[in-house]
């Protein structure tokens, strides 16, 4: 029982994290219809340029608002520089390419100057770890559900409510129409791909004290973000951050019950089926074949 | 017309890859003008659209509106310039309510003028009783006749002064162009220079003063719409021997 | 030809230089090439094995995938595990190398029946982390991560393989055989109706559904090949090297082979050997980079992807075209014209009279929406049958029924006197079942004249064996098939432009080209779904004159139209559909005159006069 609710609750803020991956898999998708593939490397720069940055002798907070502003940045550069040009055909796969490019050089380029090591990160929510039913768990790492939840709200009422927020909505539906009301597409592709720039990088500083921050933390997680989003059908918000969730507690239920070794074989192969049995997503729309 | 037209394209040219959908196309529209652009599909008439709104970038030639040159301007610039274009197929943001696409419609001014732009909603709503009765619905469950009314209305909220209509009646019953006509005939009383593009030339040829037609990407005749109905040329290439009798 | 010739000279040149570069260090005297240079060489070669079979998967298939690198280390783990474990010999394991990893190959193309594009990429990634990370943990089989060591070197024909300069390296020349084999695998495939198939799939799924393709097989054989040839290559790379461990085939590799394909331009005959070339030379040097050689890696991918997208050899080949021809405006020809030939074509249709389409009850749901609405309705043999009503009306709705691209919700269909039940388009295109598309959809980048003989696809009886051997059945066929899309495209005036790639023509061109494609088909049925859209009032008068020719000449004809004047003047019988249920069926005079008609399709009463309201 004890172990179950451990697992639960770590599975829990795991799952978090790729929820928000997720979600900004999400965000990119739905402007672009194309995403930064390895995405991962954005989630990373948000744990590791907080670590470089507090060791430079920032505060915490500081050091983090710095980590997420300059993935922020990041983001917008590579939807400018290397999804755009790539992206004008329908079913180009271009894009694809030249965000995995990019994303070999981020990851080259911070294993060779930051380290192939993991750092620490201290802050106070690491402390002593909480104790619940039996189960412990840090604060840390109960944060991270409570983020995940202000940022999904967050989102939703921005989608909804600003004009903004229908703007991306009208582009993500159909970018010419967009142009027609007025609407400048690129913009607000560009602002999208910040947007997720951002979201990657709080989820990154948030799971860094926990997992220690690595140049290579991001791939594994970017590729699992990618596909909760499109398991969870990736045009629906709130669908994303449930199956984030629910893979997060899954993937601990295997470690614990089956192999921690064997966890991303059958972990990947549940969502290879997942799939297969729902082509559209698990929460995505089932849309009719035109012919 | 002592006015300078508030349209003026000359020589323009649009190409895909290398086929030339338009080659050096000249067309005016008069402030307060209804000028209709007839032909078959692929004519070439939604290409001089696509690149009159910027959707597309023309290979040559210039667009002059209101006065200064915008050619090869994105759309979404354009439409801040007072033009604004009803897309062939709608193309209504078919995921957001009536109202939503309304205030997107009038994306490039609500900032500055929230009241005017609920104003003018009510304005277009009084003009399309249809829409009203459905404001909180979404434009994708609307039928096809009140999404061509919710495109329309979407474009007149960003207070153009030429309104480009690509394709009115693609898909829509004669009974619901029946209904359409008057409204683009009264808004153009009303001030509005409207440049439409129609395949169904016989409906183009009553509402607009001038029509030009168009064949093979280029402008074939061009005359006052009343006297183009009785050119034979017209009728041979675009309305057949036989007399175009709708019902 | 010209192109092809050359192609064909300059591999045999570069199979020469391949060929002769062990024996060079003898005529210049140096100590060049080492055995280890060799070893480099044959590495290369295995390389490019792969990237051929990843080049027809993602170059005429139109399928990423980024777990290349697992099918490629399945083969060599075979080929290891079984001469080392159950003492096969080398021409056994290889078999099984190849073999194995095609079977997979099958099994991981079932993804693609249902997800395409990005979808698929990521299924992909998965199927590679997922075999890598059982060769990491399940040590006792694989060895983890000290891998397989020991495999015994193998012998073929009692000879010794071996890869050593000074004594013997027969091994060499027969990873040089395997590369000229699929160097000519390639050619043979591309050039064929599996090739043309795979590539119509990948530009219109529809299309090719409609035109006897059956497109879940056509990709599951890409897959398959292309795992073969993976495979192969493992089981070589594994002989070579007699050791294997997971290192060798995770990630990275799969995305160095797809860069291999797309640096030397996907979809090309030297594509591969171009690409695998140059990246297999440039990671050499790389190597001296320590840390920064991943980085060099993904700077290369990049630069290579904004400089030529279409890789090496697409962009050189785009060269001469772009230099030297000029637009040159082109004759259309007038249609149709009925030459002599075209009686096979329409050579298939049913007794006259007889009911050649019987709908009973037939209903289509969507969720909620009924699209049609009980309907009943016979076509009979030589007719032609108009389908109108106001839109919406679920015209093109039943005409998808009829074609099989839709399930009836209920009652039953019956083509050709055969109850059918829930035959997919490609069989019904098979029985004789073609059609046209509302917004055409036709194969764009490929030629006009390539459009036509994907229509005459389900015609080809020659097997994969004697396509890939060139055998006399398949030239008997191309040749036969080539001569009867000229004749089409000469029916339809459109010969002048029969190397033209289809995307390039006007809109009314495309209309035609779709037609004549439809024809290759020889159908007994022919669905148009408003052919005339797009088409001036000259060409309605010759697809008026086309429709008729067809129906006069036997061929039934359903035709979906808003153009009242045309169906007017073309059509046997009219049914007429409002709200997805059947309001009047009869002769053009007799619907002409029904109340209902006039009412549901021209507005009640009288048409309000437009000059009142101006």
């Amino acid at each position: 029982m004890e172990a179950i609710l451990q697992y639960l609750l770590t599975g829990i803020s795991v799952g978090s994290v790729y929820a928000m991956v997720a979600l900004g898999f999400y965000v990119m998708w739905s402007a672009a219809k194309a995403v930064n593939f390895t995405y991962g490397n954005v989630f990373m720069l948000g744990g590791v340029l907080t670590v470089v940055l507090v060791e430079l002798g920032m505060p915490l907070l500081v050091a983090a608002g710095g980590a997420i502003a300059i993935a922020t940045l990041t983001g917008a550069v590579i939807e400018r520089v290397f999804v755009r040009p790539f992206n004008r055909d329908a079913n180009a796969i271009g894009w694809m390419l030249t965000t995995i490019a990019v994303g070999i050089m981020m990851e080259s380029f911070a294993t060779a100057t930051y380290g192939p090591l993991g750092r620490p990160l201290d802050t106070p929510f690491m402390q002593e770890p909480l104790r619940i039913g039996g189960a412990g768990i840090y604060a840390q790492e109960l944060l991270i559900p409570v983020a995940l939840i202000v940022l999904t709200f967050g989102l939703e009422a921005f989608y909804r409510r600003t004009v903004l927020g229908r703007a991306l909505r009208a582009v993500a539906l159909n970018r010419t129409a967009a142009g027609l009301v007025g609407i400048d597409a690129d913009r607000i592709t560009l602002f999208a791909f910040g947007l997720a720039g951002g979201i990657g990088a709080l989820a990154g500083f948030l799971i860094a004290p926990v997992v220690q921050a690595s140049s290579t933390m991001g791939v594994v997680v970017g590729l699992k973000g990618f596909m909760v989003a499109i398991i969870a059908g990736i045009a629906n918000a709130k669908g994303v951050v449930v199956v984030g969730i629910l893979y997060g507690v899954l993937e601990r239920f295997i470690e614990g019950f089956l192999s921690s070794a064997a966890r991303d074989a059958i972990g990947f192969t549940i969502m290879i089926l997942a799939l297969l049995l729902f082509p559209q997503g698990l929460f995505g729309r089932k849309e009719v074949r035109k012919v | 017309m002592t006015e300078r037209p508030i349209l003026e394209v000359s020589g323009l040219c649009v190409s895909y890859g290398r086929i030339e959908a338009v080659r050096g196309v000249d067309i005016h529209v008069g402030a307060g003008e209804f000028v209709g652009v007839i032909g078959s599909n692929g004519a070439g008439k939604t290409s001089t659209l696509r690149a009159i709104s910027g959707v597309v970038k023309p290979a040559a030639g210039a667009v002059n509106f209101d006065s200064s040159d915008v050619t090869g301007q994105p759309s979404h610039r354009m439409v801040a310039r007072g033009l604004a274009m009803v897309p062939e197929g709608r193309m209504v943001f078919s995921d957001q309510s009536v109202r939503d696409n309304l205030v997107l419609g009038a994306y490039t001014r609500i900032k500055t003028d929230p009241r005017g732009v609920d104003e003018d909603i009510e304005k277009t709503i009084a003009m399309f009783p249809r829409l009203g009765e459905r404001i909180d619905q979404s434009a994708g469950t609307l039928s096809g006749g009140e999404q061509q009314m919710l495109a329309i209305a979407r474009g007149l909220l960003s207070r153009p002064r030429l309104l480009v209509i690509d394709e009115l009646s693609l898909g829509l019953a004669p009974k619901i162009l029946d209904m359409l006509f008057p409204v683009l005939i009264d808004l153009n009383r009303k001030g509005l220079s409207i440049l439409l593009v129609e395949q169904m030339a016989s409906y183009a040829l009553s509402v607009t003063h001038r029509t030009y037609v168009m064949e093979n990407g280029r402008v074939l005749l061009e005359g006052k719409s009343s006297d183009l109905a009785h050119d034979e040329r017209v009728l041979d290439a675009y309305l057949g021997r036989r007399s175009h009798a709708r019902g | 030809m010209n192109a092809h010739r050359a192609g064909w000279l300059a591999l045999l040149l570069l199979a020469a230089i391949i060929a002769g570069f062990p024996w060079y260090g003898d005529l210049t005297g140096e100590r060049f090439p080492t055995s280890y240079e060799l070893r480099l060489v044959m590495r290369a070669m295995i390389f490019a094995i792969v990237v051929i079979g990843l080049n027809l998967l993602v170059g005429l298939a139109g399928l990423v995938s980024l777990g290349q690198a697992a099918l490629y280390g399945l083969g060599a783990h075979v080929a290891a595990l079984l001469s080392l474990r159950a003492g096969f010999s080398f021409a056994e394991s290889m078999a099984f190398a190849i073999l194995i990893p095609a079977m997979m190959g099958a099994v991981l193309a079932f993804p693609t029946v249902r997800v395409r594009g990005v979808y698929l990429a990521v299924i992909t990634i998965a199927f590679g982390l997922i075999f890598v990370n059982i060769l990491r943990e399940w040590v006792s089989f694989t060895g983890g991560a000290s891998g397989l060591a020991g495999i015994p070197r193998p012998t073929l024909f009692g000879e010794p393989l071996m890869a050593v300069r000074r004594t013997n390296f027969n091994y060499y020349y027969l990873i040089l055989l395997c590369l000229l084999l699929a160097v000519w695998a390639q050619y043979a495939i591309t050039y064929s109706r599996y090739g043309r198939a795979m590539r119509a799939a990948a530009q219109s799924e529809n299309a090719a559904r409609a035109l006897g393709i059956n497109v879940v097989a056509i990709r599951t054989m890409a897959f398959s090949i292309s795992a073969g040839f993976a495979g192969l290559g493992g089981g070589l790379f594994a002989n070579l090297a007699l050791f294997v461990n997971y290192e060798t085939f995770t990630f990275t590799t799969s995305i160095e082979l797809l860069l291999m394909v797309i640096l030397g331009g996907s979809g090309t005959m030297a594509g591969p050997l171009v690409g695998t070339t140059v990246l297999f030379t440039a990671t050499q040097f790389l190597q001296g980079l320590g840390q920064w050689q991943t980085f060099g890696y993904g700077l290369l991918l990049a630069v290579v992807l904004f400089a030529m997208p279409q890789g090496i050899v697409g962009s050189l080949g785009r060269l001469p075209a772009w230099l030297w021809t000029k637009p040159s405006p082109r004759a259309t020809g007038g249609w149709p014209n009925w030459g002599t030939g075209l009686e096979a074509v329409v050579g298939r249709s049913d007794a006259r009279g007889q009911a050649t389409l019987l709908a009973e009850g037939v209903t289509l749901r969507f969720g909620g929406l009924t699209a049609v609405n009980t309907v009943n309705m016979e076509v009979r043999a030589g007719t032609v049958h108009a389908l109108i009503g106001p839109n919406g009306a679920g015209k093109s709705s039943l005409l998808n029924v009829i074609s099989g691209f839709y399930r009836a919700t209920e009652g039953r269909v019956t083509l050709f006197g055969e109850r059918l039940r829930d035959a997919p388009p490609y069989a019904l295109a098979r029985l004789g079942v073609a059609r046209s598309f509302q917004n055409t959809e036709l194969f764009s980048q490929m030629t006009v004249l390539e459009n036509v003989l994907v229509g005459a696809h389900p015609h080809f009886r020659a097997t994969f064996a004697e396509t890939l051997l060139r055998l006399p059945r398949f030239h008997r066929e191309e040749r036969a098939a080539r001569a009867e899309a000229l004749r089409l495209l000469e029916f339809v005036g459109m010969s002048e432009f029969a190397d033209e790639a289809a995307g390039n023509l006007p809109f009314g061109h495309q209309r035609r080209l779709e037609i004549a494609r439809a024809l290759a088909l020889r159908p007994k049925l022919l669905l148009l779904d408003e052919p005339a859209a797009g088409l001036t009032h000259g060409e309605i008068e010759d697809l008026i004159a086309l429709i008729r020719g067809l129906a006069d000449r036997g061929m039934t004809v359903i035709l979906v139209e808003h153009h009242v004047d045309m169906i007017m003047a073309v059509s046997d019988r009219v049914t007429v559909l409002d709200y997805g249920e059947v309001i009047a069926d009869g002769t053009v005079a007799e619907v002409q005159a029904n109340p209902k008609v006039i009412e549901a399709y021209f507005g009640q009463g009288a048409t309000p006069s437009l000059e009142a309201a101006k």
